[in-house]
């Protein structure tokens, strides 16, 4: 039965409930603290999910099903008091992501690192595109799995290594080595790049 | 919300760093529709009341997105339900036409029944069937039509029936004709005159069949 009893307390001039006191609601079944826990987390979710994806339909399915997840599953999970439930409703979603792209590549008979190269337009469309941002864009699609996300926590979400490394469960040495690997394969992508339109090479704007 | 103390990594503000940053900016203020978490707490069952005036505007939305996203999906089912339509009134016309011999004129064979087609039992002339005929003819059991026909025909013992402009095979069991008669040829190969109908067991006739024994 879903009550709604933090409702109130919302609009009562207290400090927000931590995500520890909220999991706990959801799991006896408030809506309400589900709801204030949507909203503390679902742009950075749903950010990953369309860096990922790079399609918005797709994002929002997933992190739909990410959230409809976690309501199912928030019962069993064990959060220390004052713990983010940030790591875990990454993982939940960032799994979504990768049976998607899985799925993707099994339809359409690729590779997950074998992307189709990066596409050639015309000066006129790449000024019009901003054309570092498509160059980096295409360039971080064009990465293995492991290797983007790795590279979207760090250089989209701003997180450190812990915090992938929390996020992914995996030791931080494994997180340092993907970064590493992904950014040597971003600056080979680049590499190949003609001059930009105004004279300047990628490669001197990220070597 | 991140829990980072330290100082970023040096990976970070590198040239790289700077540019990949740069080129993910967009992406910094994507936000998802509001849908999402209406469709989320309908599925949760944690929808609201107070939801319930966004969810009407929401849901027409929802299904305009649905509809233009399947508006190919839609257009291949039409073209499809209409090739099947056309394939199936093609076949079905193309199998009454092999079934009735004919286009549908009056004049023309047909699988009917012989008291459905039309013509009224007073003004029916009886012609012998193809079966009794062969009886007559001595001719063996199982004799078809068409070979009574061009024997008939060859032997010139055609004058009691003609104009003899439809020619019927009818079914034989063990006491004799049965069932429907199956015309095989009509009415429009003697110039379109009407041909006395064959008279069948269980048919109504206004002459026992006896009478129409030659």
């Amino acid at each position: 039965m879903i009550n709604h009893s933090t409702r109130d307390e919302r609009s009562n001039g207290r400090p927000p409930p931590d995500d520890a006191t909220l999991a706990a609601r959801v799991a006896q079944g408030d809506g309400a603290a589900f709801e204030i826990l949507y909203q503390r987390y679902h742009a950075p979710l749903f950010r990953t999910a369309l860096a990922m994806t790079r399609r918005r339909a797709v994002a929002e399915d997933v992190l739909q099903e990410a959230f409809l997840r976690a309501f199912r599953h928030i019962g069993r999970l064990r959060l220390a008091p004052g713990a983010s439930l940030r790591p875990w409703l990454h993982r939940i979603l960032i799994r979504l992501v990768y049976d998607w792209t899985a799925r993707r590549n099994a339809r359409e008979g690729r590779e997950d690192n074998a992307r189709p190269p990066l596409r050639a337009l015309s000066p006129e469309r790449r000024f019009e595109q901003g054309e570092v941002g498509r160059l980096i864009n295409n360039a971080v699609d064009a990465l293995p799995f492991k290797q983007r996300i790795v590279i979207v926590l760090f250089y989209l979400h701003d997180m450190d290594l812990d915090e992938i490394a929390a996020t992914l469960e995996v030791p931080a040495g494994t997180v340092k080595s993907r970064l590493y690997y992904g950014r040597a394969r971003l600056r080979a992508q680049l590499a190949q790049e003609p001059r930009l339109a105004g004279g300047v090479g990628i490669r001197e704007l990220v070597g | 919300m991140s829990t980072r103390r330290g100082p970023r990594h040096q990976w970070h503000d590198d040239n790289l760093g700077r540019a990949t940053r740069a080129g993910l900016h967009g992406l910094r203020s994507a936000r998802p529709s509001d849908a999402v978490w209406e469709r989320i707490a309908r599925e949760s069952g944690v929808a609201e009341p107070r939801l319930s005036a966004r969810l009407g505007a929401s849901f027409v939305a929802f299904l305009s997105g649905r509809l233009g996203r399947s508006t190919e999906s839609l257009m291949r089912v039409a073209a499809t339900a209409t090739v099947a339509v056309l394939l199936t009134t093609v076949s079905a016309t193309s199998f009454g036409v092999i079934l009735s011999g004919g286009t549908g004129l009056s004049d023309r064979p047909s699988l009917r029944p012989l008291h459905a087609t039309g013509l009224p039992v007073s003004e029916a002339r009886f012609q012998p069937t193809v079966s009794e005929h062969a009886w007559d003819r001595k001719l063996p059991p199982g004799t078809s039509a068409v070979a009574w026909w061009r024997l008939l025909r060859s032997s010139g013992d055609l004058r009691p029936f003609e104009p003899a402009c439809e020619i019927y095979h009818v079914r034989e069991g063990a006491a004799g004709p049965a069932g429907s008669a199956v015309p095989l040829l009509g009415a429009a190969a003697c110039g379109g005159e009407r041909s006395p109908r064959p008279s069948l067991p269980g048919m109504p006739t206004s002459q026992p069949m006896s009478e129409v024994r030659l």
